[in-house]
């Protein structure tokens, strides 16, 4: 043992060191109401038969009249029909069998076109009637003219309506490897010219038609071609204010209104003639777009509830963000207090608060069926997919 | 889940009760209560001493001072218990009292999965009953608890009172049982920076764990 005077003063070091430390911590500060929260969390897995470890790629809403079915793609390939406003109408989640000739279940990519879902299985392009019955059989090879898509492997497919001829057209995009970027294909199989440097492309993210002409996203770049179910000659369009590789998605709001792109610590958003750089703007900038710090935002889509249009964004590992798409420099966090959807609602108690979110669909015409409002789809990497719907004046969060 | 806690306890008590038995009859310090001359420690100023606890962190419930200081609201949505371990430092003024501080690490889970962190970080003064070989410390503590739930943290005051009974087995080494009381108020004020005042509750938790104490 020490010796009397020795221990005195180890006593008082150690009490002055351990009063510092609270001193120097109590100037901490923070904001969130973390019991409050739990007070108010609800349980939110409904066990719907969908997994909720489930990883979705894709997500589409197909809409027949007064009933509609959704379609989320993964790890496997799921659909639901969508449900009325009765309690005894709640709908299951059935798993697809993929095609017999894919020698695994994961689907990579999936569209909607003229009734049927086109997936991606492999590489390969398949397509089966989207009202069709889950079981295996149904699916049909899309093999292209000479068999050059079967030749290609693919990894995305995208169906873009040709406002001209009135009618979807597919465009798939290949699988970048460690040299070559994302290549893409029209129908036919002939590859689209005019998306710069292959190595430097990256991967193919989106294809939409806006204002009369087809845009294409890559990793780095924003491309644009003629209003045509074949695909030639596309040339670069600059997005004022971008300098890195980063956009991951693109959504046309509207009758055309407005094409916004999904980049890092920011959504840029262009109206007409999208060649004429004033013709841009994009959400704030407090956050430089190189700063590890930034949120990559991955998804957009756009939800009305009452006569408010919000644009909802899904990031890498941020969780969701949302504000009024009219005024969105303004786009926060949801559930961060400063935004409209459901202050009270249960967000920030569910596992989606802070994580990734990777694809969105809204089903907008759930009023239409009975429903309190619109339905909001989102899936995150690893932990399944949830569904966000009004409720009692809040918007509630639950997972399939 | 709640209906099987009782069986639970029953059970912990008979293992702790047993357990204390038999390291009582094997126990080095119990050999010198049968000598002719009884040691019975005693603390000096400076004497020191660390604690290490492990075991179940029970939620209690939740105050909403908004309703009223005592009006408590139990829908804290979190399973039944999480765990929880601490590690204490103790320098003792005289034979009964000492002063220190402990660093306690909890958690707990939502019905959610999600998982609420809370460590206070406490001075504490602390009031030993001694009854040889048993020992019987009662603390009161104050300081800063660190509070987190996804990915958010909250930074707050905390307030402990706890109790604990040990068995000296040897001149260094003692091991017994703790039971904290932590009060962990959240408040928050108008601002545009935090959430609402009605936002404010005030956190109870319960510890029960085994502790084991080295004196110096």
């Amino acid at each position: 043992m020490m010796n009397t005077a020795t221990k005195r003063n180890t006593l008082y070091r150690l009490t002055a060191v351990a009063a510092a430390l609270l001193v120097a911590l109590s100037a901490c500060t923070h904001e969130v109401g973390l019991f409050a929260s739990l007070e108010q969390e609800i349980p939110v897995d409904e066990d719907r038969g969908f997994p909720t470890n489930g990883s979705i790629h894709a997500l589409v809403f197909h809409e027949d009249g007064s009933t509609g079915r959704y379609f989320a793609g993964g790890s496997s390939l799921w659909v639901r029909t969508a449900e009325d406003a009765s309690e005894a109408n709640l709908q299951n989640w059935s798993r697809i069998s993929p095609p017999t000739s894919a020698s695994r279940q994961t689907l990579d990519s999936m569209a909607l076109v003229d009734g049927e879902i086109y997936a991606v299985y492999d590489g390969n392009v398949y397509a089966r009637p989207a009202d069709g019955e889950t079981a295996a059989g149904g699916w049909t090879r899309i093999d292209g003219d000479g068999d050059a898509l079967v030749a290609a492997d693919v990894l995305r497919v995208f169906a873009v309506e040709v406002d001209g001829v009135g009618e979807t057209f597919v465009v798939s995009a290949t699988r970048p490897d460690e040299t070559v970027g994302s290549r893409l294909l029209n129908s036919d199989g002939t590859e689209v010219d005019g998306l710069g440097a292959a190595d430097n492309r990256g991967t193919i993210y989106a294809v939409e038609n806006f204002d009369g002409n087809i845009y294409v996203l890559t990793t780095a770049q924003l491309f644009r071609g003629g209003d045509t179910n074949l695909l030639t000659g596309m040339t670069a369009v600059t997005v004022p204010g971008s300098t890195s590789s980063t956009f991951r998605d693109m959504q046309v709001r509207g009758n055309d209104d407005e094409l916004w792109i999904a980049g890092k610590g920011r959504l840029y958003v262009g109206s007409g003639d999208l060649t004429v750089s004033t013709n841009w703007t994009r959400t704030d900038e407090t956050t430089p777009e190189d700063s590890s710090t930034a949120v990559q935002f991955t998804s957009i889509g756009f939800l009305t509830i009452g006569s408010t249009e919000y644009v909802l964004a899904g990031t890498m590992s941020n969780g969701l963000f949302e504000g009024e798409a009219d005024e969105f420099q303004s786009i926060t966090p949801e559930g961060s207090g400063r935004v409209l959807i459901g202050r009270s609602g249960n967000y920030l108690t569910t596992q989606i608060a802070g994580r990734a979110v990777a694809r969105i669909v809204v089903d907008q015409n759930g009023s239409a069926r009975g429903l309190a409002g619109p339905l909001v789809f989102l899936g995150a990497p690893g932990r399944g997919l949830w569904r966000g719907q009004p409720e009692n004046g809040d918007f509630i969060w639950r997972r399939e | 889940m709640q209906h099987y806690l009782p069986n639970r306890k029953t059970r912990l008590a008979s293992f702790i009760f047993v357990s204390l038995l038999l390291a009582l009859v094997a126990s080095p310090l119990s050999s010198q209560i049968t000598d002719e001359e009884i040691v019975v420690p005693q603390y000096d100023l400076g004497d020191q001493f660390f604690t290490i606890s492990l075991g179940p962190m029970f939620p209690l419930f939740f105050q909403n001072p908004n309703d009223g200081f005592f009006n408590a609201n139990t829908e804290m949505n979190l399973r039944a218990s999480g765990g929880t371990g601490s590690l204490a430092w103790h320098g003792f003024l005289n034979n009964e009292w000492s002063l220190g501080g402990r660093v306690t690490g909890s958690f707990m889970n939502s019905v959610n999965e999600r998982t609420l962190y809370v460590v206070p970080i406490t001075f504490e003064a602390n009031y030993l009953i001694s009854a040889f070989p048993f020992e019987f410390p009662l603390s009161v503590g104050t300081g800063i608890s660190f509070t987190g739930l996804s990915g958010n943290t909250y930074v707050g005051p905390v307030l402990s009172l706890g109790g604990g009974a040990y068995w000296r087995y040897t001149e260094d080494w003692a091991f017994g049982m703790n039971t904290n009381w932590f009060w962990v108020p959240q408040f928050y004020t108008n601002s545009d920076r935090t959430p609402p005042p009605s936002d404010s509750r005030f956190g109870n938790f319960l510890e029960l764990s085994f502790g084991a104490r080295y004196s110096f």
